[in-house]
């Protein structure tokens, strides 16, 4: 059949004028039917050929058979799926906005773990396309919740990553990509210190100095007491200080020392309070209290002069600090200069005992001292503030954030707030009525648990009165983030708002930006509550 | 009830579908009720009164006094929605009067169509006269295409078939033009498919179905010729494939025709556009008759589907075909009830040796036959190097067809999760395209 038809077909693609179909070498049926039609034109015959034998092959073919023996392999779950109530839930939230989308899933899913239950068959290719681009946190739970015939399907979704999320292993630690083997650490770390240290240490000769970076810096964020003794090992040997240093080595150090200074025992930080505790000094107080009482304080005296302690060299070799100044203007001295950048990692407590102050009184001291202040077109600042900023960020000191709220005029400082506890963030913002200030509320410390009842109902209050009674408009991102972090006790606050006699394109406004969203994302996280 | 997947298909738009998603939660309503043919609630919207919705559950239609151009609106959706997720947010109760009136309308259209006008003798051998001069205008344009379009076709042949690549889209559009003007719409459009190859594509792919096209396009136009001659139902036949309407309102006028009443399952539903007109496919299976339907919908931008078939769902009706060799193409004449679940087992071809003996009788039968719709036993998807395959037991697959979206595909595997099932499946060119599964007597779309 195959050869006559590509005899057909050879006639059709190069014209019966050039090529007549010779029917004598079509199949027996074929050319019986066409004895029966009767002469016509070379044409005719070539169509009525392709006809007829197109259609006997079409019905005459026979079903394939696979080439070896089809096992019946029924996909068996050994947990028991989801029941009706989850998967009505997980339909709603489908339906929600992309910033509490992810929130409330996550909800949803620590239940279904909770439960021990796996995603029913119906809403399998449903949550892994929805998982496709969420947080790889999320997708792991995903992937918790994933029964046998999903992720017998996960290989048809390459876009969900499963690779990634299966950490742990150690053929990955060996083979994985950096950002797997950060992975690894990073979920080792959580579970088993010690396992994650030794790990580390198992291949640390052989990594790159780009990873060793990245495991330095992971594990200087926030040090275990396990650890310690490998950074101090690090600071001592391979990254203490040689000729011809590269620039990664020398940021691998600045991470090292700042984690060291965090502690009280290391040899860095006895080492750093021994040569600071050199520059302290009494001078009389300033103003007029100075001048009646003749008292005096202790100070730091920065010296004008490099010398043993604040020099260049040493200040790279063992802080890892660049030793150029960037800006003459702001740091009359390099000396200032990097006292300032020390003030970024080390602790407040080193200076208050040096200095015999509490920290408030450290605090004053620094960002007022005259030593530690410059002009800037035409304007008195305080050259340490930014560093006192670091600080917080690097120590997350809520006394030092405090402290640089009511001092810091700067619209930047609230950037800061992100790196306070959720109490002292919301007690701030209420205080300052900070409610309608974008930048403010969406470095919301929070950023995966809902606000606080009172903080909740105070920002619904605030946006209502804003945008129904005032009529004014504020960024929409607040919205979207009451949405997801509103607490389910504000559901009744929000039904008193919505009952409001006033209706007017504020309103709708309201009602449909506001209300409807945060209205079903309480709604959701009760019904989850509730499972 | 139907499922949220079925709701969803009645959705006139996404928004429409996300908005009635908000909808469907219980204390959003004021009332929500229903009976075995009604689903009625009540809502506050922007307006003083709370706005009434209503369904029709037998004859699905939906009717709701909101302002909304939308057909069905977000509170039809929503309720419906409301009720597929959890039928206890739905109470029991008597119609009040204001579904009670409408469904009694209702009822009564369905059970006694509006009665033609009364016409005279006169009248009506002035319509005879004028319908046989437009069926003999009608005709002797057609002819005349068909002679034009054979010459066209055996100039191709003639000059062979390699030249078609070359071809710009003019070339097939203007013969395809001449075709409707020649009232032969159906021609028209196998021309177009001509034109639609790409012949880019691998050589024997574009080249086989350019024949393929060319061959069938022949015999349709030899059968056209000797159309005299042939049975009254082959006349009929041929006279749609050219493009001869098919007018459902006088087959279900007609009182002669035939009612298939069965339990049918829609089995599988596609819509595509046409320049600008939205054709949607439903297919049906009777379960006691076990034939196939395909009930056909048009629509435009401004003029939407028609949503009383959905798509998964089982029905009590009685359908009427189209008068054909093989007949396929139908209409819902009367529908008594929707199923939540298949009364009792459906009965299959039993494997895929039997689906192929039933297609080559569906092609011996009619040639033309393009999707052949039936239920086959215990298949189950699988990757055949690489290839995506329906297996029966025996190990006999078909290939599925290669345009089918992958996520389909992954949603055959969930739902299955390997295991052998009664399936709904087209074959397309020789080629699988699965639709849903029977799974404890209910059918679930993939």
């Amino acid at each position: 059949m195959k050869q006559s038809w590509t005899e057909i077909m050879s006639s059709a693609l190069l014209g019966t004028d050039k090529r007549p179909l010779d029917i004598s070498i079509l199949p027996e049926d074929v050319k019986l039917e066409l004895s029966q039609i009767g002469p016509q034109s070379p044409e005719n015959t070539l169509l009525k050929a392709a006809a007829i034998h197109h259609f006997y092959n079409q019905s005459g073919t026979e079903a394939a058979k696979l080439k070896s023996d089809v096992a019946i392999i029924k996909i068996e779950e050994s947990k028991s799926y989801i029941k009706r109530n989850y998967i009505n839930i997980y339909h709603r939230i489908t339906e929600t906005g992309y910033y509490e989308k992810e929130y409330l899933l996550n909800l949803w899913l620590d239940k279904v773990i909770g439960q021990n239950s796996i995603a029913a068959p119906e809403i399998i290719l449903s949550i892994i396309n929805l998982g496709t681009g969420l947080s790889k946190s999320t997708r792991k739970k995903i992937l918790t919740i994933l029964g046998e015939r999903a992720k017998a399907i996960l290989p048809l979704k390459p876009d969900f990553k499963t690779k990634e999320l299966m950490v742990g292993g150690i053929d990955q630690w060996k083979e994985g990509s950096p950002e797997e083997r950060r992975s690894i650490i990073t979920d080792l770390r959580e579970k088993d210190a010690t396992k994650a240290i030794n790990l580390i240490k198992e291949d640390w000769a052989t990594e790159t100095i780009v990873f060793k970076r990245t495991i330095i810096d992971l594990l200087s964020e926030q040090t275990h007491p396990i650890e310690l003794a490998f950074l101090k090992s690090l600071y001592e040997s391979e990254f203490a200080a040689k000729p011809k240093e590269k620039k990664t080595e020398i940021e691998c150090r600045a991470l090292l020392a700042k984690s060291l200074l965090k502690d009280v025992n290391s040899i860095l930080y006895q080492t750093t309070l021994h040569h600071l505790k050199m520059y302290a000094g009494q001078e009389k107080k300033s103003g007029i209290i100075g001048l009646l009482t003749g008292s005096k304080e202790r100070v730091i005296q920065v010296p004008i002069v490099v010398d043993t302690f604040f020099n260049g060299e040493n200040m790279l070799y063992m802080y890892g600090i660049d030793p150029k100044n960037p800006d003459a203007a702001l740091y009359k001295t390099d000396m200032i200069y990097w006292f300032s950048e020390l003030l970024t990692i080390l602790p407040l407590s080193t200076l208050m005992s040096i200095l015999s102050k509490s920290k408030e009184e450290v605090l004053e001291y620094l960002v007022s001292h005259d030593d530690f202040k410059a002009k800037i077109e035409g304007k008195e600042v305080s050259v340490l503030l930014n560093a006192l900023s670091e600080n917080v960020k690097n120590n997350r000191d809520q006394e030092l954030l405090d402290f640089i709220l009511k001092f810091d005029t700067n619209q930047q400082k609230y950037l800061l707030l992100q790196y306070s506890e959720s109490t002292f963030y919301e007690a701030y913002v209420i205080k300052e009525k900070l409610f309608l200030d974008a930048q403010v509320i969406t470095h919301h410390p929070a950023t995966n648990e809902d606000w606080s009842p009172y903080f909740s109902t105070k920002m619904l209050e605030a946006t209502y009165k804003s945008l129904v009674v005032d009529k004014k408009h504020y960024y929409d991102k607040i919205n979207l983030l009451m949405a997801k972090h509103l607490h389910v006790s504000s559901l009744s606050r929000l039904e008193d708002m919505y009952q409001s006699a006033v209706s007017d394109h504020y309103k709708e406004y309201w009602i449909s930006h506001v209300y409807k969203p945060a209205k079903t994302s309480i709604e959701i996280k009760s019904s989850i509550s509730q499972l | 009830m139907l499922t949220p997947a079925q709701i969803q298909s009645l959705a006139p738009d996404e928004p429409s579908m996300k908005s009635g998603k908000g909808l469907s939660v219980r204390n959003l309503w004021l009332t929500a009720c229903r009976t075995e043919r009604s689903l009625w609630g009540e809502i506050k919207g922007s307006g003083s009164k709370p706005y009434q919705t209503q369904v029709d559950l037998q004859n699905l239609a939906f009717k709701c006094n909101c302002p909304s151009r939308k057909f069905p609106c977000k509170h039809g959706i929503g309720l419906m929605l409301l009720w597929a997720n959890d039928a206890f947010a739905v109470t029991q109760a008597e119609e009040p009067s204001w579904v009670a009136e409408w469904m009694d309308k209702r009822v009564a259209k369905a059970e006694k169509p509006a009665e033609p006008k009364e016409q005279t003798e006169d009248d009506l051998a002035k319509l005879k006269k004028s319908k046989q001069k437009r069926a003999d205008d009608r005709m002797m344009a057609v002819e005349a295409g068909v002679g034009e379009l054979t010459l066209w076709m055996s100039d191709l042949v003639r000059t062979g078939l390699l030249q078609l690549p070359n071809k710009d889209r003019s070339f097939f559009e203007k013969t395809a033009a001449r075709m409707i003007d020649a009232k032969a719409t159906g021609l028209a459009s196998w021309v177009k498919s001509l034109g639609k190859i790409n012949y880019y594509k691998d050589n024997y792919i574009w080249q086989n179905e350019a024949l393929i096209i060319l061959a069938k396009m022949h015999l349709l136009t030899t059968a056209f010729r000797n159309l005299e001659s042939l049975p009254e139902l082959w006349q009929h036949t041929i006279k749609s494939l050219i493009g001869w309407n098919q007018s459902p309102k006088e087959l279900l006028a007609d009182e002669s025709t035939a009612i298939i009443k069965d339990i049918w399952i829609v089995v599988g539903q596609e819509t595509t556009t046409e320049e600008d007109i939205i054709i949607q496919r439903s297919w049906l299976i009777g379960i006691n008759t076990q034939r196939s339907a395909l009930i056909l919908n048009f629509g435009t931008r401004f003029a939407p589907l028609d949503i009383s078939v959905i798509n998964g769902s089982i029905i009590e009706a009685g359908v009427v075909f189209f008068p054909s060799v093989w007949p396929q193409r139908a209409v819902i004449k009367l529908q008594n009830r929707v199923l939540d679940q298949l009364p009792q087992s459906t009965v299959c071809l039993p494997n895929i040796d039997a689906l192929y003996e039933y297609i080559a009788k569906v092609y011996a039968e009619y040639p033309f036959a393009t999707d052949i719709c039936c239920l086959v036993s215990d298949i189950r998807p699988l990757s055949n190097e690489g290839i995506f395959v329906g297996v029966d037991k025996e190990g006999r697959y078909v290939q599925i067809l290669s345009d089918m979206e992958t996520d389909k595909l992954i949603q055959w595997l969930a739902i299955t999760g390997g295991d052998f099932y009664d399936t709904a499946v087209i074959i397309r060119n020789n080629k699988m395209l699965p639709l849903g599964i029977i799974m404890d007597n209910k059918y679930v779309l993939i």
